[in-house]
């Protein structure tokens, strides 16, 4: 056999034969063509007298088979199907299922005696996992790069299943009643409401089923540009969530300690990676369920977008808390949600408004690429918009989530920091100010800023304030949809927007006149710090 | 003929007692035996793709794979090893060449041979692990 035509998987995982990490290899489609052409097309079935359901997962499910070091895929099975498998399935059962049923399910560990069911883990139903265009998956941890504005930032290749639906198959060793296996299948769904496999807190492995963990449900629309998969097909990534809101953790709190402290809170809420000793889970994670979900191309670069009209984010506890730390953690999700909804947004493009929605002219030229995206909360979730009456309410609401996470940062006795952490858009007075003005007709003033001048030849188009290609700018802009309370505290609206800037200035001249003109010459003012 | 030993065993063991203190280090003894079926040449790559840790891994697959080259010598059948760095491009495909060009029966034997050793390593590390 020529050492060309070896495939991937039986070659030296190093550059020159195989990299399958690394996209820009190609590697990881041939990998996956490798594994699935040779795979049976054969569905593979349980044993008899095994009861089994199926589940099919929201979006993505990777259970790491560790057996490739420098790389996640599943765990691969006879005929090279994947597979959950059926320790894995017992161990999740056992975390759920009540204490006066384990012993008698699960078995004795004291005793050493078996419990009457076995598990024998779950198949795809189908073929659809096969396809290979979806099985690559692109992770892309961007944080350095958008909180510190660090230059490094790469993305790695993992192979995971795309919305498959597994049968899960269990079988007892005594015959059970209707009733008991019911009581069975309840306790598995509650196991599935945790997530299953890798990665769960980032939306992974999550089911369309109750999450009994949540500690909070919001109700979402959106719309925006996209991410694309390395064969450029477009996809609806619900880690996109997390990723927000983890980015929001550590600005709020490296505005408040240093970086240290700010990064190790971080990682006890989202999890994270601590260096030699692997990674930490957190304590919270996400779960996303997307109905009416359209995606779509736009412009001449045929620019993948999505149009969401109903989804539900829920943020979940991932490990069992004492009630008061449930609160707490409670009333810190529920603030960086609105944090997000009030200043960015989520997913790609979200430091700039939809220019769909606020810049039409600019969208419809064939020619320039999607910007920007837009969320607004759902009629359920409502009440979750900060009513803006009067402009100086978003200072109030800014003072209030500072304030919130301070106390919260004292109530764990970590140190406040007066100039806290150094990076570029650490949420501090001194760092970051936030502009505002009441948009009631809808339309927005400064988008046109970011394309053209502001005033005579002035421009922050393609400064360092803005950005450009390559380099993320300091400046955020967002249509916040505006409610309005009445006499009677009932909330009105939406109606129209609140038009928001967050800049966290440079020293640069041009910054500094961009400035002056928002303070002299614009209808925005400043709003926070006051 | 006679019984000639290839002392497997004891050469696994000398492995393992070489490596047995480096916490890093012991678990490789079953990452080599989940290895072995991926072939000669993952096998031999494994240690150019752990040099970039900064611990005695890749030394501990390199001594693995010099420790069974030695033995195949022995029953008469050369294992290329040709001396490679990480990024040695070039060489690292010369050496896949001649490892996939090794006559069939000989890759045969020599992957029963490998299996075989790292079975070895594993069950020392299972004695010697603290």
């Amino acid at each position: 056999m020529t050492s060309t035509k070896v495939p991937l998987m039986f070659r030296a995982q190093i550059q020159g034969r195989c990299q399958l990490q690394y996209p820009p290899s190609n590697d990881a489609q041939t990998w996956a063509y490798e594994w699935v052409v040779k795979a049976s097309d054969q569905v593979p079935r349980f044993g008899v007298g095994v009861k089994t359901r199926p589940y099919t997962f929201n979006w993505r499910f990777v259970t790491n088979s560790g057996q490739d070091e420098g790389v996640i895929r599943p765990v691969i099975g006879a005929r090279g199907w994947p597979f959950y498998p059926g320790a894995s399935m017992k161990g999740a059962f056992r975390r759920v299922c009540p204490p006066e049923l384990v012993k008698c399910y699960c078995g004795d560990d004291e005793k050493l005696s078996p419990g009457i069911l076995r598990f024998h883990g779950g198949y795809p139903v189908d073929n659809r996992w096969t396809d290979r265009k979806r099985l690559v998956d692109v992770v892309h941890p961007q944080e350095s790069w958008q909180i510190r504005h660090e230059s490094h930032h790469s993305a790695s290749a993992q192979i995971s299943l795309y919305q498959p639906t597994l049968a899960f198959g269990i079988s007892s060793n005594t015959v059970l009643s209707e009733e008991k296996w019911a009581e069975i299948w309840n306790v598995w769904e509650r196991a599935l409401g945790l997530g299953l496999g890798s990665r769960v807190s980032a939306g992974y492995g999550q089911l369309k089923v109750k999450h009994e963990n949540a500690l909070l449900t919001v109700n979402l629309k959106g719309q925006g540009p996209a991410s694309m998969l390395v064969n450029k097909s477009p996809e609806f990534r619900p880690n996109m969530f997390k990723a927000a809101l983890r980015g929001h953790t550590l600005r709020l709190l490296g505005g408040l300690t240093d970086a240290g402290n700010a990064e190790t809170i971080t990682k006890e809420l989202w999890g994270g990676f601590a260096e030699r000793n692997g990674a930490i889970v957190g304590k919270l994670g996400i779960a996303f369920d997307a109905r009416n979900l359209e995606l779509d191309r736009h412009g001449n670069n045929q620019l993948p977008v999505y149009e969401l009209e109903q989804g539900t984010l829920s943020i979940l506890a991932m490990k069992s808390l004492e009630d008061l730390e449930r609160q707490q953690l409670a009333g810190v999700t529920g603030l960086l949600v609105r944090f997000t909804m009030l200043l960015g947004g989520f997913g790609k493009s979200w430091r700039r408004v939809d220019h769909r929605l606020f810049f039409n002219s600019y969208a419809t030229q064939p020619r320039n690429p999607m910007i920007g995206c837009h969320w607004e909360f759902n009629s359920v979730s409502r009440n979750l918009y900060y009513p803006v009456n009067e402009l100086a309410e978003v200072t109030s609401y800014l003072k209030k989530i500072r304030g919130a996470f301070r106390s919260w940062l004292k109530s764990k006795d970590v140190p406040i920091i007066p100039e806290g952490s150094n990076w570029c858009e650490a949420w501090h007075p001194d760092h970051v100010q936030v502009w505002g003005r009441l948009a009631p007709n809808g339309e927005s003033q400064a988008v046109k800023w970011f394309h053209g001048p502001y005033q005579g030849a002035q421009t922050i188009k393609g400064s360092a304030l803005a950005g450009k290609m390559g380099q993320i700018g300091r400046i955020w802009h967002r249509m916040y949809p505006r409610t309005t309370t009445n006499a009677s505290g009932v909330i009105q609206g939406p109606n129209g927007y609140v038009e928001l800037l967050t800049i966290f200035p440079d020293d640069s001249s041009s910054t500094r006149a961009f400035l002056e003109f928002l303070q002299t010459r614009s209808e925005f003012e400043k709003v926070w710090p006051l | 003929m006679t019984w000639q030993s290839y002392q497997l065993d004891r050469k696994a063991q000398k492995l393992v007692l070489n490596y047995r203190d480096d916490k890093d280090v012991l678990n490789q003894a079953h990452k080599m035996r989940m290895t072995a079926p991926y072939g000669l040449e993952r096998f031999w790559g494994e240690r150019l793709r752990l040099s970039r840790e900064r611990n005695n891994k890749a030394k501990y697959w390199g001594d693995t794979w010099q420790a069974f080259v030695e033995i195949m010598a022995v029953a008469g059948v050369a294992i290329p090893n040709d001396s490679v760095g990480e990024r040695e491009t070039t060489k690292v495909q010369a050496m896949a060449t001649k490892l996939w060009a090794l006559p069939l029966e000989d890759q045969k034997v020599a992957l029963a041979v490998l299996t075989q050793f790292c079975d070895c390593l594993v069950w020392w590390t299972q004695r010697y692990k603290p």
